[in-house]
């Protein structure tokens, strides 16, 4: 009987701590629907981070890395399983929709010196223009419905063939062929639910593209082909690899 | 009559081959192949933010003083708490479902073991790591501690026991067991050593995520505990060396659930939470001393992860250099912080005893107080891990259709990947602060309850909780700090 009085004692204490408790989430909670977009830059040397080995996020957002590191090997993001192939002292750069909040590790393993070696070899005639590297010639935010991007076309790429995909969906993508002569001018592309029209284009040097986003989805244009690498990895055979910690991404919740 | 004495020492001889074999192949398994082991277990845990850091070490405060003030104006002790009888059987009903989830138990023990000797050694592409370590050791733990105590129905080393001796006894209608004297001065002290091994196992030891280390490791325990078992008899070696039996019953205490035997009537009795600690008769030192390593271990497992503790083994590092550094600075750490748990516990128990005016230290509610501090531990492991077991759980679906690695697709769920955004960390933060302050608010108000009942006059009880109020804020504040900090591994390269 006496322990049945004490009993409600506790019971009040309890509903107190869930009621506070909850409170306390509503009060914090902001509903917050609208994603945005955010760019974090990595430059790593000689497999550390420089500045901030932290890096923040909000949960929803579509979070853009560029990577520079003065080696060759490949960005691991743990926990969403992300994985970007980097080559030496080459811009590199990849998106990811921040789903899952957390403290996520960023490793890199590198490459063995001697397949570094290799690559700062090629790297003389890959350097004036990456055509196939993921985002090496333009990569647009994140666009909306009715969103447009642009990108003109300069002298270097001259008499290429430009690919180009959407990185939101890699069945989408198309090809820009530059002609050798230039000429100024805007060619308009639309992009549709699942394709881009026209997806192959002819341009000159010193003419404007210019994409406009019809669909419902968001779109992310991408010069290179679509990189497998930033898809969810199954396999993690990095046994040869050196994996180096260089810091986290935290994604905070909303 | 000669042939009966012949037959006893044939026994005896089976007896002596059972203990010696089974020594050997235990020194032969001191030697297991050395298996490179890549991160197994990893942790997403968001730390709690400051406000709500701020905010829990404030309530917990607030409502410690509530509840004294409560306490205050009801003096009586008492020792009943209100039931309900949800489910009544008699004893020689469930013998046949017991049977059936005996055997489930073996079959998995022997799966658990098996994957982990012949399997893939990828700890994510194996069963056994998840099994153990996840499923069992976090997910049952936590089990155990709200709904009760399903361990001496499943524990698989009894039950081997049990399988051999009937066999043995139907061949030679003679009890397996030698069944010497125990000498019972020794207390529970073979559970603490093998207890302290095991968390060493858990938290220290490099290659703890690797299948065949964790299937040696069993196989290990089960000849220790088989050994055990033949020489002092099952219930004895039960009582004082089987950890778990002993770990998984404490635990139960603050769970919802109890079994009242009646004569050949059982009831299933739900009851309320914690409530078991309160009217627990039994104590001694050797439990004061095993819930002080369960205590240490489990806040050392935090602590080793919080950049405090990196920095600790950074700057200690040129004094361990010579052995295995990495291993030597844990094991130091892991075997300081149960020894403060426990000199901790002994010296704010002192405190209780001289407050509540007795000029001799009174055992029984020094032992008794102990208890008060395993719903903290449970709100502690709760708060710690629950994302984890929710995230890191799921690799048992993968797992059950490829226990092996072995690339099979037994239920077709092979294929299945982790989903990360599973749990949001606002909503894990919120759960752990519950978790952390409802523990909090059941050790103090058991705390009160034991005191009250071990002593009468009251008045002084109140003055002598100060000390053990003092103390459980300090290990809640502690629990707090631990889950406010980022997680960080050190690999000590």
């Amino acid at each position: 009987m006496i322990y049945q009085v004490r009993q409600i004692g506790i019971s009040t204490a309890i509903i107190i701590t869930v009621c506070l408790s909850l409170g306390f989430l509503l009060g914090c909670s902001s509903e917050n629907t609208t994603s945005s977009s955010r760019t974090i830059s990595l430059v790593i040397e000689d497999g550390n981070l420089e500045g901030e080995s932290t890096v923040k996020a909000n949960q929803n957002e579509t979070v853009t890395f560029n990577i520079k590191s003065n080696q060759t090997g490949t960005l691991h993001i743990h926990g969403y399983d992300l994985e970007k192939d980097v080559t030496a002292n080459h811009d590199a750069m990849f998106t990811m929709e921040a789903t899952a909040t957390g403290r996520f590790m960023i490793a890199f393993h590198s490459k063995p010196t001697g397949s570094e070696m290799e690559h700062g070899h090629s790297d003389q005639h890959h350097h004036e223009v990456d055509l196939t590297s993921h985002g090496a010639i333009f990569l647009s935010p994140g666009l909306h419905k009715k969103d447009s991007y642009s990108f003109t076309i300069n002298e270097e790429y001259a008499g290429l063939t430009i690919p180009y995909h959407n990185h939101m969906d890699s069945s989408m993508f198309g090809t820009i062929t530059v002609s050798e002569e230039s000429n100024n001018g805007t060619r308009s592309i639309t992009i549709t639910d699942n394709s881009f029209e026209p997806s192959s284009i002819s341009a000159s040097p010193g003419t404007t593209i210019l994409w406009e986003n019809t669909s419902d989805s968001v779109v992310m244009i991408a010069s290179g082909e679509h990189s497998v690498e930033t898809e969810g990895h199954e396999s993690h055979d990095h046994s040869d690899m050196e994996e180096l910690e260089l810091g986290y991404l935290e994604v905070a919740p909303n | 009559m000669e042939s009966q004495k012949n037959n006893g020492v044939n026994n005896l001889f089976v007896k002596r081959f059972l203990l010696y074999s089974g020594l050997a192949i235990w020194s032969l398994l001191l030697f297991p192949s050395v298996v490179f082991a890549h991160g197994f277990g990893e942790r997403y845990d968001l730390p709690i933010p400051l406000n709500f850091y701020l905010f829990g070490g404030g309530f917990t405060v607030f409502i410690s003083f509530i509840i004294i003030a409560a306490f205050k104006r009801k003096q009586h002790p008492t020792s009943s708490y209100p039931t309900y009888t949800i489910l009544q059987y008699t004893t020689s009903s469930p013998k046949r479902v017991r049977k059936v989830i005996e055997f489930l138990s073996l079959a998995t023990f022997v799966l658990i073991i098996s994957t982990g000797l012949f399997g893939n050694q990828n700890p994510t592409d194996n069963l056994t790591p998840t099994f153990i370590w996840i499923i069992w050791w976090v997910g049952f733990t936590i089990f155990t501690a709200f709904w009760g105590n399903l361990w001496p129905i499943i524990n698989p080393f009894a039950i081997v026991y049990d399988f051999i001796s009937s066999l043995y006894f139907k061949i030679t209608n003679e009890d397996l067991s030698f069944n010497l004297p125990y000498p019972k001065q020794l207390g529970i002290i073979p559970a603490l050593i093998l207890f302290v091994i095991f968390v060493w196992f858990e938290t220290i030891y490099p290659e703890s995520g690797t299948p065949s280390h964790i299937a040696v490791a069993i196989i290990c325990y089960l000849m220790i505990t088989f050994t055990g078992m033949l020489v002092f008899g099952k219930t004895c070696w039960l009582e004082h060396g089987e950890v778990f039996s002993i770990l998984f019953y404490l635990l139960s205490l603050c769970s919802i659930t109890e079994i009242q035997k009646k004569g050949h009537l059982c009831q299933l009795r739900i009851r309320p939470l914690a409530a078991g600690l309160i009217n627990n008769q039994s104590s001694s030192w050797g439990r004061v001393v095993f819930i002080m390593i369960a205590l240490g271990s489990v806040s050392f497992d935090g602590f080793s992860e919080t950049p405090l503790w990196v920095d600790i083994t950074i700057f200690s590092e040129p004094f361990f250099r010579n052995i295995g550094q990495f291993v030597a600075i844990n094991s130091v750490g892991l075997l300081v912080c149960i020894i403060i748990f426990l000199l901790g516990y002994l010296f704010f128990a002192l405190l209780m005893n001289i407050l509540s005016g007795s000029f001799t230290v009174r055992t029984k509610l020094t032992q008794q107080t102990t208890y008060s501090l395993l719903p903290i531990a449970v709100g502690y492991l709760v708060a710690h891990y629950l994302s984890f077991l929710i995230i890191q759980g799921q690799l048992l679906i993968p797992l059950i259709s490829d226990p092996f690695g072995w690339e099979w697709n037994l239920l077709g769920t092979g294929d299945y990947a982790i989903n990360i955004a599973i749990i949001n960390a606002r909503f894990a933060w919120i759960l752990s602060l519950i978790a952390i302050v409802t523990g909090h608010i059941l050790a103090v108000f058991c705390s009160h309850s034991i005191a009250l009942q071990i002593t009468s006059q009251s008045g002084r009880i109140l003055l002598s909780q100060l000390p053990m109020l003092v103390l459980m804020i300090l290990y809640t504040m502690t629990s707090l700090w631990i889950i406010a900090q980022p997680i960080v591994e050190y690999s000590g390269t």
